[in-house]
């Protein structure tokens, strides 16, 4: 059976867009990924559609006035990773010979919620008693701080780092520069994270991804999947150390086995930087550096545009915003366009091998429920 | 199978101090206490009443007053979220921490914990 691959990508802009919603985002990504596999719709024969915060069908909403000619629209909620994992299903049914070719697709519209932190679960036994994300971040930086002996300043340098990468990335329209003088001194949000080390809270935006096991006449040379693999939390009640990302590593460790590479081959990365310290304590479940090392991986300059591995060259969730059924959308089409060689100010020379990861939580007990690794070549 | 609605409190008030009760199981003591249980009610386990500080942080909202939140770990080799209540200036990490009863409007308790000091 042929390799399916990605024949095309597609992506909105990522800002607040108050007057659009999220099936209009939608569409324009998808109109977007189908112009550039050279295909129409008629070809698609599923869809897989990523969404939070959309409620009932959002696919089928997104794709009633493109022309869709009635096939199946799977909706994926899966927290944060519901883009990712939308990806997921849609390469296993080409790789079982159940579709040709299918589009995978995420997006959500913060805008229409307000503001404030993603609203999870009140029943939630620790939602309800106060907890939200940033304060479970704020805890995991907290005692990271604390385990290694470092200052904030460790923090802030993640969101310098990806806010310069997010100001060459033209649809990162919420994104502004910042020292890390001006993040510390940002509003306390939780301690010690302050609100530019954390992704913005209200943006909006979608991205699309086809999918086939046919050559189509696309724009750009298709990307390979090498390795896709979703992973969910185990439940812990036990003390555990929590500044190990315990859900990240062990879904890298059955990526990496899948695509049969290793951290060491990597040449570009999209991690779930939802909080600075989140980009930290992935370089470590990643494999990037050991337990520990990842402010030395940051400040040796590794990880940014012109290091050996830059992380996060969109600007990452910090710098571009996090729409959560776009994001595991949105990592993939950055390391497309990067493999393709169509990342402009912000690409990654040479590079022929990326991983994309995102994780998604909410729910007490089980702080990562979900996580999904991608590794896709040239 | 018969399918029970936990209907005890997750804490209780003893005279040495209030403790929270999880389940006791095989796989060790847990909490929260399951919801619901199936054809069989699993022991239950008492926890604390002193624990201490694995992490914390203080939650600043744009427009609402601050609230100090903590992850405890106790020698029941179990570790619970919640808020602390009080005086929040001995919080940090290594603190001790008591759990302390929170009545609620209900008429129940609700739990948190404070990190003053106790004589």
């Amino acid at each position: 059976m042929p390799e399916p691959m990605i024949q095309g990508v597609g992506i909105t802009d990522f800002g607040k867009f108050p007057d659009l919603n999220e099936e209009a985002l939608a569409q324009c990504a998808l109109l977007e990924a189908l112009t550039d596999a050279g295909i129409g719709m008629a070809e698609v024969q599923a869809f897989y559609c990523g969404n939070v915060f959309g409620q009932m069908l959002p696919g089928q909403r997104a794709l009633r006035p493109l022309g869709a000619l009635g096939g199946a629209v799977y909706n994926v909620n899966n927290a944060c990773s519901s883009g990712a994992t939308a990806f997921n299903l849609a390469l296993q049914a080409l790789r079982v010979g159940q579709y040709e070719t299918v589009v995978a697709f995420g997006m959500d519209h913060l805008s229409a919620r307000g503001g404030g932190p993603l609203a999870l679960n009140n029943d939630d036994w620790n939602n309800s008693r106060g907890m939200i994300m940033p304060a479970l971040y704020a805890m995991r930086a907290q005692r990271y701080l604390h385990d290694h002996d470092m200052s904030t300043d460790v923090l802030a340098n993640v969101s310098v780092k990806n806010r310069t990468h997010g100001l060459l990335n033209p649809i990162a329209k919420f994104c502004r520069p910042a020292t890390r003088e001006e993040v510390l001194a940002s509003r306390m949000v939780a301690e010690p994270l302050t609100l530019l080390q954390c992704c913005p809270a209200v943006v909006d935006g979608a991205a699309a991804v086809v999918l086939s096991t046919r050559r189509t006449k696309g724009r750009a040379s298709p990307i390979r999947v090498r390795a896709s693999v979703v992973q969910s939390g185990i439940f812990e009640s036990a003390p555990v150390d929590m500044t190990e990302a315990e859900i990240t590593a062990r879904t890298a460790g059955l990526a990496y086995e899948q695509a049969g590479l290793g951290p060491e081959n990597l040449d570009v990365l999209e991690i779930h930087d939802a909080f600075t310290i989140s980009e930290l304590l992935y370089y470590e479940a990643l494999g990037l550096c050991g337990r520990g090392e990842a402010a030395d991986l940051l400040a040796s300059g590794a990880t940014a545009l012109g290091g050996r591995t830059p992380v996060n060259p969109s600007g990452g969730l910090l710098a571009k915003g996090h729409p959560p059924g776009a994001t595991g959308v949105a990592q993939i089409v950055e390391i497309c366009e990067q493999l393709q060689g169509r990342a402009g100010k912000r690409q990654v020379h040479g590079a022929r091998v990326g991983l994309t990861q995102v994780t998604g939580g909410g729910i007490s007990g089980v702080d990562h429920a979900a996580c999904s690794i991608h590794i896709l070549s040239s | 199978m018969i399918i029970a609605k936990r209907n005890q409190s997750h804490i209780r008030r003893l005279a040495s101090g209030s403790v929270l009760v999880g389940d006791s199981g095989p796989n060790g003591v847990t909490f929260p206490p399951a919801d619901f249980y199936f054809d069989s009610t699993p022991a239950e386990a008492l926890i604390g009443p002193v624990g201490e500080v694995y992490t914390y942080t203080v939650v600043h909202g744009a427009n609402a007053q601050s609230y100090a939140l903590a992850m405890v770990d106790f020698p029941q080799q179990v570790r619970v979220f919640g808020r602390v209540t009080g005086d929040c200036a001995r919080l940090r990490i290594g603190a001790r921490a008591t759990v302390v009863a929170v009545p609620l409007a209900s008429g129940e308790d609700d739990y948190a914990f404070s990190v003053e000091e106790h004589p």
